[in-house]
């Protein structure tokens, strides 16, 4: 072996590249990410889960979910909308604009779809003609608005409104990311079944909830117990043939329910700058004030960061 | 000697001098390749790395790009924003994130109040602007212990920055708290704190009671 320093540094400078790019790179990148807030509406995200759901967080990993469940919406592209909400003064003149939005349109038709507001003009296209249709529409005294809508196999699935993005994970360790998709994307579980209920019943019995899951029971985080005096509130309702025998009844355990405060407190939904998207106005305000609620009972709504 | 050499070669192999690794030249297509190869990274790198920045995820391609596709509202929608983010870092320590204020340490309640509901903004202008001291009725309590501070002298800026920050407050105070009252233009605000630039000190509601709500 008469080349052993040139090996040696070959794969020396192997290591150091991988080190370098998959290390340090990534640690200089998001190392030191913290709160942002959300676009438009400026509330701070995320706030960390509840203790609960941070117990569940554990008990997602001890019983493995992440081997069949991902925590993460992929997003192929960008579209946009156009979304007309009023009709303004002067509706000849947005009748014509409308028009030329909308060549397609009959005039009866023009005049059907101003009775039907809000309604989108366009759908699916570019910012580039979004915006010109708008412009055309404001300009008669309409109000037409660009809504950002995320595109993706994985959002047409109902899996999410947005990609998934670094910030979703903050308060999260480990980080249940997930490679298998043997079962249905999580990162929005408690955003697409927001019912504690549901998902107890799922995980007692998934094939009630679910026709044809595939999922294993997870009895061994419920109990069967003897009825005391009164039955527990938090007894499942289940179908007869499932049902324990008169005078006793099933009730989850503490994991059981941590668990289901993990899932219901998975809503990686908010409006980032980094994952644009037009929200529901109404979605905007309900979801600053639940927000500021929540700052403000953990003591810190004053250092809430503001853009 | 005796033994023919093939019939144990682990010997005869052992006896070899250990390999050694000459130096034929790296064939010239094999650079070309590896040229050609860095030559695409770079262009890729270029196209769609958004430069490492954090912000930039496929399917966008660079920051530009992302910052292309922000949603935008009306400027109304916007003042009324702001005036919310405002609210929580400098009122809501006192007077609450749901304006209910804090009567335990003399703080009055903004929802509802007649100072927010007044049919124009001259005198909230003025209590926002300089702050407020002194015995205040509202809803018909009388909240004396606190003071007020100046919290719209406070704003940074120079003073068409600060009356819009003022015109945000006052703008979502009274659209929320106020049974949307009307919004309050940054132009009001910069007149009304041409008016009183000379105040020194907080005001008091006496002092308040002697200027016209509608400016």
């Amino acid at each position: 072996m008469n080349h052993g320093p040139l090996i040696f540094l070959a794969a020396f400078f192997a290591l150091a590249g991988s080190w370098f790019s998959f290390v340090l790179t990534p640690q200089v990148q998001v190392g030191r990410l913290d709160q942002t807030n959300t676009v438009p509406a400026g509330a701070t995200y995320p706030v960390s889960r509840p203790g609960l759901a941070r117990e569940g967080l554990d008990v997602y990993r001890a019983n493995g979910c992440a081997y069949c469940h991902s925590q993460q919406v992929g997003q192929t592209g960008v579209t946009c909308d156009v979304l007309l909400t009023a009709v303004g003064t002067n509706q000849p003149a947005l009748l014509t604009a409308l028009l030329k939005v909308k060549p397609a349109l009959t005039d009866a038709e023009a005049r059907r779809f101003l009775a039907e507001l809000p309604k989108p003009v366009l759908e699916h296209v570019t910012k580039e003609a979004a915006d010109a249709a708008a412009k055309a529409l404001n300009s008669t005294g309409g109000k037409a608005q660009v809504w950002i809508v995320p595109m993706g196999p994985d959002i047409a699935r109902g899996w999410g409104l947005r990609r998934s993005v670094a910030e979703d994970f903050l308060f999260d360790y480990p980080l249940m990311l997930g490679s298998q998709r043997i079962g249905p994307d999580l990162a929005n579980a408690g955003v697409r079944l927001p019912d504690p209920k549901w998902h107890l019943l799922h995980l007692y019995a998934p094939r009630t909830q679910v026709k044809g899951s595939m999922m294993p029971p997870y009895r061994f985080l419920f109990e069967k117990r003897r009825i005391e005096r009164v039955p527990s509130a938090d007894a499942l309702v289940l179908p007869p043939e499932l049902a324990p025998e008169s005078g006793f009844e099933v009730v989850p355990k503490p994991e059981a329910k941590a668990l289901v405060g993990y899932l219901t407190s998975l809503r990686a939904d908010a409006p980032l700058f980094d994952a644009p998207l037009t929200v529901a106005e109404a979605a905007v305000e309900s979801s600053t004030n639940s927000v500021a609620g929540s700052v403000t009972n953990s003591a810190s709504g004053t250092n809430a960061p503001v853009k | 000697m005796s033994l023919p050499s093939t019939q144990i070669p682990t010997i005869a192999a052992a006896d070899l001098p250990e390999p050694r690794a000459g130096r034929r030249p790296v064939p010239v297509w094999l650079i070309l390749l590896l040229f050609l190869l860095l030559y695409w990274a770079m262009v890729y790198f270029d196209q769609r790395s958004g430069w490492f920045d954090q912000n930039v995820y496929i399917p966008f391609t660079s920051i530009q790009e992302v910052a292309k596709f922000q949603p935008v509202l009306s400027g109304a929608d916007e003042l009324i924003l702001r005036g919310k983010q405002l609210y929580s870092a400098n009122c809501a320590v006192c007077h609450m994130e749901n304006g209910i204020g804090n009567p335990a340490n003399g703080c009055p309640p903004l929802d509802g109040s007649e100072w927010v509901l007044a049919p124009g903004p001259a005198r909230i202008i003025r209590i926002v602007s300089k702050g407020l001291q002194g015995p205040i009725e509202v809803k018909g309590t009388v909240y004396n212990t606190g003071t007020m501070l100046a919290i719209g002298d406070a704003m940074p800026g120079d003073e068409k920055q600060k009356s819009e920050s003022i015109a945000a407050i006052i703008s979502y105070v009274r659209k929320t708290f106020g049974k949307n009252a009307s919004a309050v233009t940054p132009e009001q605000v910069l007149k009304v704190r041409e008016e009183i630039k000379d105040h020194s000190g907080y005001f008091t509601p006496d002092l308040l009671k002697g200027v016209p709500e509608t400016p």
